[in-house]
């Protein structure tokens, strides 16, 4: 069909150029005979032309002068601009003559396509080619300015012809002498040309098998009768086998695949130098940064790649890379840097080309396959771009701000390209060797600049470089104007799929039907972060905040008013009362509002409210309040500083409330301290551990002081990011604290016969402790505010008092244990450890120079994750326990059979798991170590448990698989 | 009235924090037992609480229990506020990790930008993201960021992330770089931060210790080290020169650090130890500390 439609569209071509040939230059001949009129101007032509061949300006205006001079009729003008491929022709030779000079004439065809614009730029600076770069210019834009006057090329697209010039000036940069090279390299190898030109004939055969097997199991058949029956694999079933073999069997090293006397590459290639192996990681991600390392468009790449690490032997061939050779790809950063012995890739690795080098000399060739969604999708991409931009990438083309469908895989190509504009914009420098001559890479309006119209698609450099506008919305590719004007079947209308979908992970949220509330501008931190969705009141008369009825004589008790809107913006048109017991009741309906509201209410009001002042109320006092000293002043000044004007209306967007806080002034006497909130309960702590209530008001009333001032100190800096720093970090904040904890250290000293341990993840503290150790929360220190309800809420203010406890605990241990191993016993990564005790025992080792000795013990429940709750995904039982439960179809009992099954225990352990099931897993001297076991034994329960879920979903049939309807 | 279900929600939002693990999250299982109507009210809630200013993660991860649409779009609001706070930070790691949202790395990386709390948010989450452009991000804030406190969280993650943390031995090189890094001598600390990036690129790139030239074998201190160990925790010592000058190595370095420190401490007796040390480290601290005004450089040039 398409072969029909193709020639019927060749041939009605073929009768339109006839035509028009049979009705143009007769007529042009029988007008000049017929009626000899003055040819036409310069301009009057030009105007002709372009109309003929819109988008070359430059060149028709040179034809337009040439055909001038040589007085050229109307009617040959018009004949020539009819004629699209002579007009093209005539176009660039004119266009050439009038440049003089090839690179101009290149340069200014060219200048529309930023991927040339780059080129240029780094041809122009390459200061390594062998000979001069001077010496070789002229040929190798004679050899462009040659192909463009060859066929129609697009202006925007004139790369591809770079590439093929620039084939003959490869491999010309300065030679590398072989003690200067790395004795080991490494490449990436696409699985494609293993397949292609590598496989040895055992491989060949392995990868015939297993294809064959494959076709016959689909077939239902044994390979001998596939076989017989004419079902035999072709390439791309081998192909299929070959990424199959790879990620199974071949998964740790798949040089046993490979030719040894193959090449690995036809010619020169490229190399790294440092021994590497690839991460085990999320295939995908290991994918990612593969390319980014290597600056690799991702679409070579499209059957997955190879990470080899070579040790070539013998002499070597080695030289640094070129423009020229650059020009084998968009993303090549140039750098010009004498001494270094290789040049860059926009990943930053060091790079170089060799020639020479065999399989013989590869060490390893690790396989990196990734996800078959992102083979199908890499496919796609090269298809669409075959299809409608011949000669061109899918990454020259996302480079260019044209969209050819990327979806799944644009964290790959973000990645990439990222990381190679950063390099770009701002290199990377050696502390020792010389920055790089001119700078950064970066043309003006080439590759690399983000600034340009249209900008690079999936293009945000985060870092060091000015950051770049948002990517420019996704366009077409454009029709190549070279294509007959009929001929739109190659167009991306046709061939390229759906515009960008929206950031891979954002898509749940993105994918719900209403749009995501636009980030509220504001300078309050979390201010800025919310806006309450709003729902249509049923009554507009009944506020949104209404929870139930008025109490009866709610008038009489009304003490202050405020309208609605001052302090709950979400609920416009009401006025909230003040209630003589701190109740709030909105009107024009009488209804209670909500604590949030009510909260809201009495810190604006007017007149002061029965409940205890807020932060809120604190910051604006109301003007016949009590002038009792704020806790927004600092506490050396704040009886003596009057309290400021009352805000007309403290909006809480804006307002430093801590609800539900509620804090009262500053005590000063004693009496005062112990009317605060949690002091029986701290005063009893402290008594239980035999010490007089004089040391607990002692303690408290630090402690108290210290929340006041750290309290006062957040409010007033945390808009300042530098002085918050300092301020936490220093002692001011933490004197307090740390006096009250030396003091009962003091008067109950830890046993310094003991052994001390860290600890993370509930009941991680109860295991130390069954190990002999003691924990923070064993000892009085850790006990002090067990059950005290502090009247402090404040998350931040609360985490300088545990820190500080933390803090003086750690040391202490610190002390006691030294010369000794410290034990920490971890149910999850991360919590208090890494975030509170490791810090201070960090700060205790870099004080005095000598490296902590750590013992970690890494604690696992035997087919249980670590975490529980949702934040924990995906190693969560919670989460976990109700999928598996939907696959069961509810039946939680039978969830649970198909677990034990595989030997989950998900349903065993629904709160905190008993210390007696934890398991030691193995102890490490490093975090990182204790992650790597606890992660191994994570994604081992995360297979079971999908495992299980296949079970139930294969036993349950397709009426129970979830997202379907029953 | 909310009913019971609902109450005990609220409450857990609004928890006293008693122990350094009240720190870490709310109980967050009167959340997950809600039905939608309630969850709806409560992200309403916990939004009114954040629209009030209070800055508390915790929150986050109870909207992240909910999880629900407008949970979500909560968080994603959150995550995008102007002015970073330790809850955008949370919001942003959280919807990095466990949504794959690909602007998490940007809001982290502007987020190592604030004060230390947020810092160690941000820090944390870039850890978990566990790509190249979270590498990038601490790189960059520790070669940008003056503070010790902020140079050690940041480096922690990085060691952690890249199993570095594994070769912090005495004498090695893994230890030094890390010493120089939170020095505040401005010259061996760049060139300890971009060691440290060189490796933290290779390790990303799958380098092994051994490639990295990190790896090194767990050897007790020489005799002369274990001299200067001692003198050092004794101001009064004398630092013997003629042992200094015999160091070799990796103990050179760490000599050069320990040193370092003493000159920090202001130690007088300090300069003429990194003079008998010798080499190019020691010389770079001297002349960091003289082009700091240090007054024991004054003593000592007097």
């Amino acid at each position: 069909m398409q072969t029909a439609h193709q020639d019927d569209r060749a041939r009605e071509q073929q009768q339109q150029r006839q035509q028009a040939d049979a009705a143009g230059a007769p007529q042009a001949q029988a007008v000049d005979l017929a009626t000899p009129t003055a040819p036409p101007s310069a301009r009057q032509i030009d105007q002709t032309l372009s109309a003929g061949l819109p988008g070359y300006a430059e060149g028709t205006a040179a034809l337009a002068q040439k055909l001038a001079r040589e007085q050229t009729s109307q009617a040959g003008v018009d004949a020539l601009a009819a004629n699209r491929g002579a007009l093209w022709s005539d176009v660039v030779a004119a266009w050439r003559a009038a440049a003089t000079q090839d690179e101009r004439f290149v340069k200014q065809f060219g200048n529309s396509d930023p991927i040339a614009q780059q080129k240029f730029r780094d041809v122009d600076g390459e200061r390594y080619y062998e000979g001069g770069i001077d010496a070789v210019k002229p040929g190798f834009y004679g050899a462009v300015a040659a192909e463009v006057q060859t066929a129609p090329i697009q202006r925007d697209r004139i790369f591809p012809l770079m590439q093929r010039a620039a084939g003959s000036y490869k491999f010309k940069g300065t030679k590398i002498p072989g003690d200067q090279l790395a004795a080991m390299s490494r490449r990436t190898h696409g699985v494609g040309t293993l397949y292609s030109y590598a496989l040895s004939a055992r491989g060949a055969s392995i990868v015939d098998t297993w294809a064959r097997a494959e076709l016959a199991t689909a077939a239902g058949m044994t390979p001998v009768e596939a076989a017989n029956a004419g079902l035999l694999p072709d390439d791309k079933a081998k192909l299929e086998a070959l990424k199959h073999l790879l990620r199974t069997t071949y998964a740790g090293d798949a040089k046993g695949l490979a030719e040894p006397s193959a090449s690995l590459a036809r010619a020169e290639t490229w190399y790294s130098p440092a021994e590497v192996t690839v991460r085990p990681a999320d295939p995908d991600m290991a994918f990612a940064d593969m390319m980014t390392v290597g600056a690799l468009q991702p679409e070579w790449y499209a059957d997955g790649a190879l990470d080899l690490t070579i040790e070539p032997t013998g002499m070597r061939e080695a030289r640094k890379p070129t423009a020229f050779d650059g020009m084998m790809s968009a993303l090549w950063v140039s750098r010009n840097q004498d001494d270094q012995t290789y040049g860059v890739t926009g990943g930053g690795a060091r790079e170089f080309l060799e020639r020479g080098v065999t399989w013989a000399a590869v060490k390893s060739a690790v396989p990196v396959i990734p996800s078959d969604t992102w083979m199908a999708e890499l496919a796609r991409l090269n298809a669409a771009v075959k299809a409608s931009a011949p000669g061109s990438s899918v990454g020259e083309e996302l480079l260019r701000g044209n969209d050819p469908g990327v979806a799944a895989t644009a964290p790959a190509y973000e990645q990439v390209f990222d990381r190679s504009l950063e390099e770009a914009q701002a290199p990377t420098t050696v502390p020792g060797q010389s920055a790089p001559v001119g700078g950064a890479a970066m043309a003006p309006g080439g590759t690399f600049d983000t600034t340009r119209t249209p900008a690079p698609l999936h293009a945000n450099p985060v870092l060091g470089a000015a950051p770049a506008p948002a990517p420019a919305p996704a366009t077409p590719l454009p029709v190549d104007p070279g294509a007959a004007a009929s001929d739109d079947a190659g167009t991306v209308a046709a061939s390229a799929p759906t515009p960008t979908t929206p950031a891979a992970g954002s898509d749940a949220i993105r994918g719900d039907t209403a749009a995501p509330p636009p980030a509220p501008a504001s300078t309050t931190p979390a201010a800025a972060a919310v806006a309450p969705q709003p729902q249509a009141p049923a009554n507009p008369d009944v506020s949104r905040h209404a929870i139930g009825a008025a109490p009866g004589d709610w008038r009489a008790r009304e003490i202050a008013a405020v309208p609605s809107a001052q302090v709950m913006p979400d609920d416009p048109g009401h006025v909230y009362h003040v209630l003589d017991d701190g109740d709030v009741v909105a009107t024009t309906t009488p209804a209670r509002v909500d604590p949030t509201a009510a909260r809201a209410a009495r810190a604006a009001a007017p007149t002061p409210a029965p409940a205890p002042t807020t932060t809120a109320a604190r910051a604006a006092p109301a003007a016949t309040a009590p002038a009792a000293p704020t806790a927004t002043a600092a506490p050396a000044t704040s009886a003596a500083t009057p309290a400021p004007a009352p805000a007309a209306a403290a909006a809480p967007a804006v307002a430093p409330a801590t609800a539900p806080s509620v804090i009262p002034p500053k005590p000063t006497t004693d009496v005062e301290y112990k009317a605060l909130a949690g002091w029986a309960a701290f005063s009893a702590n402290v008594q239980s551990f035999g010490l007089p209530e004089a040391t607990a008001l002692k303690g408290w009333k630090l402690a108290m002081d210290q929340l006041y001032t750290n309290q006062e100190a957040y409010d007033r800096l945390r808009s300042d990011p530098a002085a918050m720093t300092a301020w936490v970090d220093s002692d001011p904040a933490r004197v307090g604290f740390r006096a009250m904890a030396d003091d009962l250290l003091a008067a109950k000293p830890l046993d310094t016969s003991r052994t001390y341990a860290l600890w993370s993840g509930k009941p991680a503290h109860e295991y130390a402790q069954t190990q002999g150790h003691e924990v923070l929360e064993s000892v009085a220190i850790g006990k002090l505010f067990d059950d005290v309800r502090v009247v402090f809420r404040e998350w931040n203010v609360m985490k300088t008092l545990w820190r500080a406890i933390s803090d003086v605990y750690a040391r202490k241990i610190g002390e006691i244990m030294q010369g000794h191993a410290i034990h920490v016993y971890q149910r999850k990564l991360g919590d208090i450890f890494a975030e509170v005790e490791s810090k201070a025992l960090a700060e205790l080792a870099d004080s005095t120079g000598v490296p902590p000795r750590y013992v970690f013990h890494p604690l696992v429940v035997t087919g249980a994750f670590g975490g529980e709750a949702e934040y924990e995904k995906p190693y969560a039982n919670g989460p976990w326990r109700d999928r598996l439960t939907t696959a069961a179809a509810g039946d939680k009992v039978r969830a649970q059979g198909a677990c034990e099954a595989v030997g989950v225990r998900l349903f065993s352990y629904t709160g905190i798991v008993p210390v007696g099931d934890l398991r030691d897993a193995g102890a490490t001297g490093s975090a990182s170590a204790a992650a790597a076991v606890m992660t191994a034994h994570n994604q081992d329960v995360d297979a079971r448990c999908t495992r299980a879920e296949s079970a139930l979903l294969t036993a349950a049939g397709p009426a129970a698989t979830p997202g379907t309807s029953v | 009235m909310p009913d019971q279900a609902l109450r005990a929600a609220l409450e857990a939002l609004d928890a006293p924090i008693q122990a350094p693990s009240d720190l870490l999250q709310l109980d967050l299982k009167p959340i997950a037992v809600l039905d939608a109507g309630h969850k709806a009210t409560l992200v309403a809630e916990i939004a009114a609480r954040l629209g009030a200013g209070r800055d508390d993660p915790r929150l986050v991860d109870a909207l992240v229990e909910i999880g629900s649409k407008a949970a979500w779009q909560q968080i994603e609001a959150l995550a995008a506020a102007a002015e970073p706070s330790v809850s955008s930070a949370r919001a942003a790691r959280r919807l990095g990790v466990l949504r794959r949202d690909r602007r998490a790395v940007r809001w982290l990386a502007a987020a190592l930008r604030s004060w230390t709390y947020v810092v160690e948010e941000a820090a944390t989450g870039l850890y978990e993201l566990d790509n190249y452009r979270a590498d990038e991000a601490l790189l960059e804030a520790l070669a940008g960021r003056d503070e010790v406190e902020i140079r050690r969280v940041l480096l922690d993650r990085l060691f952690v992330r890249h199993g570095l943390d594994a070769w912090q031995l005495a004498a090695s090189p893994v230890w030094s770089a890390r010493m120089a890094a939170l020095s505040p001598w401005p010259s061996l600390r760049a060139e300890a931060i971009a060691v440290i990036g060189r490796w933290v690129r290779g390790a990303r790139g799958g380098a092994t210790p051994q490639a990295l030239g990190v790896a090194v074998p767990d050897v007790p201190p020489s005799a002369a080290m274990t001299a200067l160990l001692k003198a050092l925790r004794d101001p009064n010592a004398t630092l013997d020169a003629g042992q200094l000058a015999i160091l070799q190595g990796g103990e050179r370095d760490w000599a050069v650090d320990l040193l370092g420190k003493a000159l920090e401490r202001g130690e007088f007796r300090a300069v003429a130890a990194l003079h008998a040390v010798g080499g190019a480290r020691a010389q770079m601290v001297l002349d960091d500390a003289r082009a700091l005004d240090l007054p024991v450089m004054a003593t000592a040039n007097a």
